[in-house]
């Protein structure tokens, strides 16, 4: 009777351990995946962002002299104090390929420079550009979470009330191993598109490598990652293979060559977004500098604090005026 | 010789010798009038709610306007009040100058009434928001305000509760309630509809007392009620109302007085068949009509009521004109119409007669009527 | 001599406000009275504007992540504002409609104390009520605008102020209607029901006959093709045009006309021709109406 009840009692503590050690193994196993996947972060709502500081004169000495940071970062880009903001209307799941890619994060048909080709030329390499083409020769799908937003750009005065981009769209791709899929399925279609007659003689599209992809991306200004940031950025920069990027918190610094070398730092904000950028000469001298604009947001919040103190005071003089009369 | 005068012009053109009922056309001199109806009619479509009534009421008065449920009171106060409006006839109300002025005209210059109206309802606030607020709107000193809240509601035994909701007031608390707005702000002229409705008889006392209080302070008071007896100690005089009409209006020591040597009894030894009653009295009325007293038969419309006839004591009741003449001529008739198959036992004017007694009586007499008073 | 004419004239001056004092202290003791006892009902109502702001402007857009915000804050308040409408009927039915005949049917009110003028009294709560609703529409404002800088940052189109001064003259028309109402009903409750029938109800039957009837006529009389206007105003480019005030709808070989918002100054006639034939009505019932 005795042995019967000794055996019980192991097979209990067994029992115990098994579970237990599955509750742990379960635990840690949900930490590692957590760690490896990533989540958005952005949500609705709106971000503004202001040009804080421009000093003309480095920029052209540093940066470019032909290109102002209008040529970049659109609209009044290059006047202090003008601002942009960007609305973000809704998020969710998708699937992007290849042609969504070039169409809506590279911009490729911007590349097409139409003073050069004939109509013809522009039809041909726009064909190559078609939705049909592109998922023929790439099928490949890259999970997405995908910000659909309306966007003002740049502006010293005050915003018009339509945006100048009504439906702009974010991309924030899950796996950021799959923006060096992309650039190697670019660089693929670029060589195949360089390589017919119509570019015989003239600029043919870039090849690009991680560092200029990454910096594409940048001047995009679509370029939103997912939760956690330092992780998706060192893996991004990682994966395309950076040699001039480097990642410290939640800011990627670029090192860049333009007339000079100078270093570009990008922020990202707690919904993933660039928040600021800022570009410094090899001084350390800021040449260029955009901000997310906080005002709105102060203001909201202190009407909110002094709508609650009211509110409070309020409540706390009924109060004390009822338990007067009692 | 009374002070205040009411009448129906009826009781006006008919009766010409009844002194305690008499119509006085024109006050006593040094006496202020601060209100008058003038020939004043409510009608309701067909229904005559209020019939023709003048009534003068003098400077530092108490009026009692005592009537069944039914019989106009609340009417004739509505009129007063401009609630409803009157049908033909016309209510003037002393104003500031001193001078008699239609209540149809700018009531601004008017002196201050004080009403409580049928059974007060009020806004679920406390009660001294509401009484604050009867206050303020009457621009009662801003300062002295709390100070009097705090006397009326204490007099009235309501300072515990001040801050309480009225929808928790017992309907007692809230005729209380309706009594303190009524005198919140020193009216001149305070017109109290069934004050004492919802009462208990410890709170009417104190009601009582509280009418008292303003008489000494010179105050007019118009009471109307159905409690005879609650109201008519601390009235100067009673108007009796009934069918919308006023059919008596006195001190209370004069109406008894007057009412009871106006009656005369006539037993019988035996009952009248049942078969004859109607006859019998209608042919005792024909012979009898010119002894009979008028206020009585104004009071009972349509009907011949200078006879009445109880079968249970055999017993006739005769209302007349008071005079002796006319007690020794209605027993001669009485006797010649019974002397052949009736005897006659008793023949006599009642001993005492009490106010509330005739009251109820002159009320039996009328039809009973539907309808708020 | 002189001294003694200014003299006079200072006091002519002074009885002269002193009148004005006396004449106005009842409406304005009336009016405050008022306020005091619809508090509750203004908290109520202000939380359930509030409640329905933040319900049906607010939650689906941050629960729901695919819903998409509107393009533009005016767009944004536009949708938001299609709410408003209830709020203000059902409110303004519960504020106003006790204004005549609850001083008759339940003799609740101070009416049966006959110490201030009738027409006093009814102009202070009138007031009072018309304060109380404003009030309630403007937490529903505050709080649809709050939102507005919450998703789309400051400052609040100027136009959102523009369709606040309109919600106002609607909630006049919809107060003088309910007072209207209250000055013939017997009590509180079938004024209420009454004006909901006919402000929801009632009135859309009729906009619907009409329009089957008379298809391109404009409904000009209603109070309904009024408050489009409300938010309508917002709309950034708001039609001139008559032909871009209305949509044509083809159903069965039926033509019919939508119309989207009338004029501006077509809108504020309607609720002001509103406002004021209510409430001349109810001021010639209130004066014939006896306890």
């Amino acid at each position: 009777m005795a042995i019967i009840m000794k055996r019980n009692r192991v097979k209990k503590i067994s029992l115990g351990f098994f579970i237990l050690s599955t509750i742990l193994i379960g635990l840690s196993s949900t930490s590692i995946t957590a760690f490896t996947t990533y989540e958005p972060a952005l949500n609705k709502g709106t971000v503004a962002f202001i040009v804080n500081q421009y000093n003309e004169g480095k920029w052209e000495d540093t940066v470019d002299r032909e290109l102002d940071p209008d040529d970049f970062f659109d609209g009044d880009s290059d006047e202090i104090g003008a601002r942009s903001k960007t609305t973000i209307k809704n998020v969710g799941n998708y699937k992007w390929d290849l042609h969504d890619a070039l169409i809506f994060l590279l911009d490729v048909e911007s590349f097409i420079d139409e003073d050069k080709l004939n109509e013809n030329e522009t039809l041909f390499l726009l064909s190559f550009l078609s939705k049909d083409y592109v998922d023929e020769v790439y099928p490949e799908k890259y999970y997405v979470w995908e910000a659909l937003t309306v966007k003002w750009d740049f502006e010293t005065e005050e915003f018009d009330e339509s945006p100048d981009e009504k439906a702009l769209i974010l991309p924030i791709f899950k796996n950021p191993q799959d923006y060096n899929d992309l650039l190697e399925d670019y660089n693929k279609w670029t060589l195949s598109v360089n390589s017919t007659k119509v570019f015989l003689g003239k600029e043919p599209f870039p090849i690009l490598d991680g560092d200029d992809f990454l910096w594409l991306l940048i001047t995009s200004g679509i370029f939103t990652i997912a939760r956690p940031f330092n992780s998706y950025l060192t893996t991004l920069i990682d994966k395309l293979d950076c040699d001039d990027a480097e990642v410290k918190g939640n800011t990627l610094i670029l090192e860049k060559k333009g007339e000079e070398e100078y270093t570009v730092e990008v922020t990202f904000s707690d919904q993933g977004m660039q928040s600021s950028l800022v570009i410094k000469n090899d001084e350390g001298r800021v040449i260029y500098e955009i901000a997310q604009d906080n005002t709105d947001m102060v203001v909201l919040i202190v009407s909110g604090v002094i709508a609650a103190s009211v509110a409070g005071i309020l409540i706390v003089l009924i109060i004390r005026r009822k338990k007067f009369r009692q | 010789m009374s002070k205040t005068t009411m009448e129906s012009d009826k009781l006006d053109m008919k009766t010409d010798k009844i002194s305690s009922i008499e119509p006085i056309e024109k006050p006593e001199t040094g006496l202020k009038t601060v209100m008058r109806l003038e020939n004043l009619t409510k009608k309701f479509g067909n229904f005559v709610a209020v019939n023709n009534i003048n009534i003068e009421v003098h400077e530092g008065e108490t009026i009692g306007l005592i009537g069944p449920n039914g019989a106009g009171k609340t009417t004739t106060i509505k009129l007063i009040a401009k609630l409803i409006r009157p049908t033909s006839g016309e209510i003037l109300v002393l104003n500031k100058a001193g001078k008699l002025q239609s209540l149809n005209g700018d009531d601004k210059d008017l002196v201050k009434f004080g009403f409580l109206i049928d059974q007060p309802f009020f806004y679920d606030m406390t009660a001294y928001q509401i009484l604050r607020y009867f206050a303020r709107s009457q621009n009662y000193p801003k300062k002295k305000i709390n100070a009097r809240l705090d006397e009326l509601l204490k007099l009235f035994k309501l300072a515990d509760w001040k801050h309480q909701k009225v929808k928790t007031f017992s309907k007692g608390m809230r005729q209380k309630m309706g009594i303190i707005q009524s005198i919140l702000v020193d009216p001149q002229i305070i017109i109290l509809d069934e004050p004492q409705t919802g009462l208990d008889p410890k709170a009417r006392l104190e009601i009582r007392v509280t009418i008292r209080e303003l008489q000494h302070q010179g105050k007019t008071i118009f009471v109307a009620s159905h409690m005879l007896h609650e109201i008519s100690e601390v009235c100067d005089k009673i108007a009796l109302i009934n069918n919308g009409r006023i059919i008596a209006f006195d001190t209370i020591e004069n109406l008894e007085k007057n009412l009871k040597e106006k009656e005369l009894n006539c037993q019988l030894l035996y009952p009248i068949p049942t078969s004859d009653i109607e006859g019998t009295i209608n042919r005792l009325n024909d012979k009898l009509i010119q002894y009979v007293n008028h206020f009585m038969e104004v009071s009972t419309a349509d009907h011949n009521h200078g006879v009445k006839y109880n079968p249970e004591n055999q017993t006739f009741k005769i209302y007349y004109d008071g005079k002796k003449e006319s007690r020794g001529e209605i027993l001669e008739i009485f006797i010649a119409e019974f002397k052949s198959n009736n005897k006659i036992i008793s023949f006599s004017q009642p001993k005492t007669s009490k106010l509330e007694q005739i009251y109820l009586e002159m009320i039996q007499m009328d039809e009973p009527r539907d309808g708020g008073g | 001599m002189a001294e003694d004419r200014k003299k006079m004239q200072l006091l002519e001056k002074k009885e002269k406000y002193d009148n004005l004092y006396l004449a106005a202290l009842p409406v304005v003791t009336t009016y405050l009275f008022e306020l005091k006892k619809q508090w509750k009902k203004f908290v109520i109502f202000s939380l359930v504007a509030v409640s329905f702001v933040i319900l049906l402007s607010y939650l689906p857009y941050a629960l729901i992540p695919d819903n998409p915000l509107p393009d533009t804050q005016a767009d944004y308040f536009q949708s938001g504002l299609n709410f408003l409408i209830m709020i203000v009927i059902f409110g303004s039915c519960f504020f106003f409609s006790g204004i005549i005949c609850s001083e008759y049917g339940d003799k609740t009110g101070f009416i049966t104390f006959p110490i201030i003028n009738k027409y006093k009294l009814v102009t202070g709560k009138f007031l009072g009520a018309l304060t109380l609703m404003i009030g309630v529409v403007a937490a529903f404002y505050i709080t649809l605008g709050v939102l507005g800088i919450y998703w789309y940052g400051g400052p609040i189109n100027y136009r959102y102020y523009y369709s606040f001064g309109i919600a106002i003259l609607y909630v006049l028309a919809v107060g003088s209607f309910v007072t209207f109402l209250s000055s013939f009903m017997p009590n509180v409750n079938i004024t209420i029901v009454s004006a909901i029938m006919f402000l929801l109800i009632a009135n859309m039957i009729i906009d619907s006959l009409v329009m089957l009837l008379y298809p391109e006529f404009e409904p000009i009389y209603s109070l309904n093709h009024a408050t489009d206007l409300i938010s309508y105003i917002l709309v950034e480019d708001f039609p001139t045009k008559l032909e871009d005030r209305y949509e044509e709808v083809e159903f069965r070989n039926f033509s019919r006309r939508i119309w989207l918002t009338p004029t501006i100054e077509m809108g504020i006639t309607i609720f002001l021709v509103y406002t004021i034939v209510c409430l001349v009505v109810a001021a010639i019932i209130f004066k014939r109406r006896q306890l």
